[in-house]
């Protein structure tokens, strides 16, 4: 039931102007009020040379707005950052004033980078590492290197603060405070810690924007105020180059509007250059007089990600509410009549900001577009083989590939719907993966013969003499809808070096919200398919498995087989 | 007499009513904590969009004294 959800929304849109104002007011935050129910609960770990207590009044109202409640597990003064991994931390954050040290300048930064190293050897959460230092070069040069270390995130607070005009250090509070950390920085990092850079490593991503047309995207209103008559003001064109930008960092835009689809196809093609944004940006499009709760729930369907991925900014509160109640778990962002807060609020929305541009976004708009020529595929033919040949899928298995390591864990930590057991591995998990002998990672990379899909699905599990222990098995949605999972599953489990002598494979598996559709197919693979599988594992024997049928359409190319451990 | 915004920051990070926030003394106020003085003055700060010497973060103890750190600032 989320009959409170309507009362809830209108107070969080009342916080969206104060959070995502340039500079938000120290008292307005702190008098905010969050009560919205915590999408996570956990401790974070806190690391640290310098206080960090003046920010956390101000940290907690962000992470709450963020959807996360944190226990703070705060540490002694430590220059020498001698850590001791927490149990069941969600995550480990750094806070450290690198002028405290008294090294010489030139060999901070590379102790300061050990440590780190060290910190992820020994944690299994996320480490997200904030440097301060007055002098920018040197936070530039840790940011820098720890950027270039596998499985940190490192923030940079002097771009942070640049970036607002705010200095980042107060000598002044030193003494009284314990932190140089000046009061408007306490302000812009706790914020970046809140909604950026602490959600980023532990909630997945949103990766659509859905966005309303009149009084979003411009001013005005396209049907009656006409082509020429609707207004792209200054600030209208820096909100559409700013989701132009979205789109190059992995967020797919959909339109969703309430007007004649003729009309807003020629207002596009008539009002550039003006217009910022094409059509063509848009992975989907949804221009009706229906229901816009409706329109989501389609464009969801289409993109294959799940309705609490979307984000939807509308300029209507009674638009907002209404797709709050039928779609309870998209997030909502009330547009203002200045661009430039609509702009701000979108900036400031948990889930959206990533500590990488996601690399495959091109092709996940490509696939999308692919997807329409697929379904005719499927409606032409007259059964999955025939399709699947006419498909030409190949798929590339590529074992322990240490160059992909970061694109696995990606998708380990994006992808909710076809993600067996949820283990969300980091990219030091996955290394340690890797270089266990007994243990594989399998990538596997797909196209057909209308697009290039990159690297779609993971198979990581270990060898246990006859039995093989398949501990996750995850596929983007962007390949679901092929009928290609087990034809994934089987190719890659045959090509292991030792498949010869296994006689039993176990899948683990967690049950979750979302992720109906892996434990939907994990169920076709027992023999009695129709059963509920709760939590836990189930085995299959390998005979079961052999019944899989790959078609001779599907190639299957195995690269660097040699690097497999096992 | 201390001035009503000041009073009101005291009253608002200290928890209490306004009458106490006017009588309230760092040292002697429980609630007047070390880490609650910094935030005091933070917001008073912000408020008045001005900054305190570092001394004033030891000598001011009360609204009356912040009032008056106040003049001396806006003074100068």
């Amino acid at each position: 039931m989320e009959t409170s959800r309507g009362p809830s929304q209108l107070a969080r849109f009342g916080r969206q102007a104060v959070i995502s104002a340039p500079r938000p007011k120290r008292a307005e935050v702190l008098q905010l009020e969050v009560e919205d129910p915590p999408r996570l609960r956990g401790t974070l770990s806190i690391w640290r040379n310098h206080a960090i207590e003046p920010l956390l009044p101000l940290l907690e109202v962000f992470l709450k707005h963020s959807g996360i409640c944190f226990e703070m597990a705060i540490g002694e003064y430590d220059d020498s950052l001698w850590f001791a991994p927490a149990e069941g931390s969600a995550a480990e954050l750094i806070w450290f004033d690198l002028d405290r040290l008294n090294l010489d300048s030139h060999v901070i930064s590379d102790w300061f980078v050990s440590r780190i190293d060290r910190v992820i050897s020994m944690s299994s959460s996320p480490v997200v590492v904030v440097p301060v230092s007055r002098d920018p070069g040197l936070v530039n040069a840790v940011t820098g290197q720890i950027e270039k270390t596998l499985g940190a995130f490192c923030a940079n607070p002097s771009t942070t603060c640049e970036g607002f005009g705010t200095p980042l250090i107060d000598e002044r509070l030193s003494g009284p405070l314990g932190t140089r950390v000046s009061r408007d920085a306490q302000m812009q990092l706790a914020r970046a810690l809140g909604i950026h850079w602490l959600p980023a490593a532990v909630l997945p991503h949103h990766k659509l924007i859905a966005l309303d047309l009149d009084g979003t995207l411009h001013q005005g209103v396209l049907g009656d105020d006409g082509i020429n008559g609707i207004e792209v003001s200054p600030a209208h064109r820096r909100l559409q180059d700013f989701l132009k930008k979205l789109t190059r960092d992995g967020i797919m835009l959909a339109l969703v509007s309430r007007n004649d689809r003729q009309l807003v196809e020629t207002l596009f093609a008539e009002r550039q250059p003006d217009y910022g944004l094409s059509l063509s940006d848009f992975a989907a499009i949804e221009v009706s007089w229906g229901s816009k709760a409706d329109a989501i729930r389609q464009i969801a369907a289409f993109t294959r990600i799940s309705e609490d991925s979307v984000v939807f900014v509308d300029d209507n509160a009674g638009e907002l509410l209404t797709v709050a109640l039928s779609c309870p778990t998209v997030a909502l962002i009330h547009a203002s009549s200045d661009a430039n807060c609509t702009l701000d609020a979108i900036r400031w929305q948990s889930g959206l900001w990533r500590w990488t541009s996601d690399s495959v976004s091109d092709i996940r708009t490509a696939d999308l577009k692919a997807n329409i020529e697929r379904e005719r595929l499927l409606d032409e033919a007259n059964n999955l083989d025939r399709y699947l040949e006419e498909l030409g899928a190949e798929l590339k298995l590529n074992f322990n590939p240490t160059e992909d390591i970061q694109r696995l864990s990606d998708l380990s930590l994006k992808t909710n719907q076809f993600n067996l057991n949820q283990l969300r591995l980091s990219v030091s998990d996955i290394a340690t993966r890797m270089q266990r002998p007994d243990s594989f990672v399998i990538s596997i990379a797909l196209k057909d013969r209308i697009s290039d899909s990159g690297i779609i699905a993971l198979v990581s599990g270990q060898w246990l003499g006859k039995l093989v222990v398949v501990d996750e098995l995850i596929i983007s949605c962007r390949a679901l809808g092929r009928g290609l999972e087990s034809i994934i599953l089987i190719q890659a489990l045959r090509k292991l070096k030792f498949w010869e002598s296994v006689t039993h494979v176990t899948f683990r598996f967690q049950t979750t919200e979302r992720n109906l559709p892996a434990r939907s197919w994990l169920a076709t693979l027992v023999e009695d398919g129709n059963q509920q599988l709760s939590s836990g594992e189930i085995v299959v024997s390998v005979e079961a498995l052999n019944r899989i049928i790959v078609p001779n359409s599907v190639a299957t190319l195995v690269i660097d087989q040699d690097k497999e451990s096992c | 007499m201390a001035s009503l915004p000041v009073i009101e920051i005291i009253a608002r990070v200290l928890r209490i009513s306004v009458e106490q926030a006017r009588r309230a003394e760092r040292g002697i106020s429980q609630e007047w904590d070390s880490l609650r003085h910094i935030e005091i003055l933070m917001q008073v700060e912000e408020e008045f969009e001005l900054y305190f010497d570092e001394s004033d973060f030891a000598q001011i103890i009360s609204a009356d004294s912040i009032d008056a750190a106040i003049v001396r600032i806006r003074g100068n």
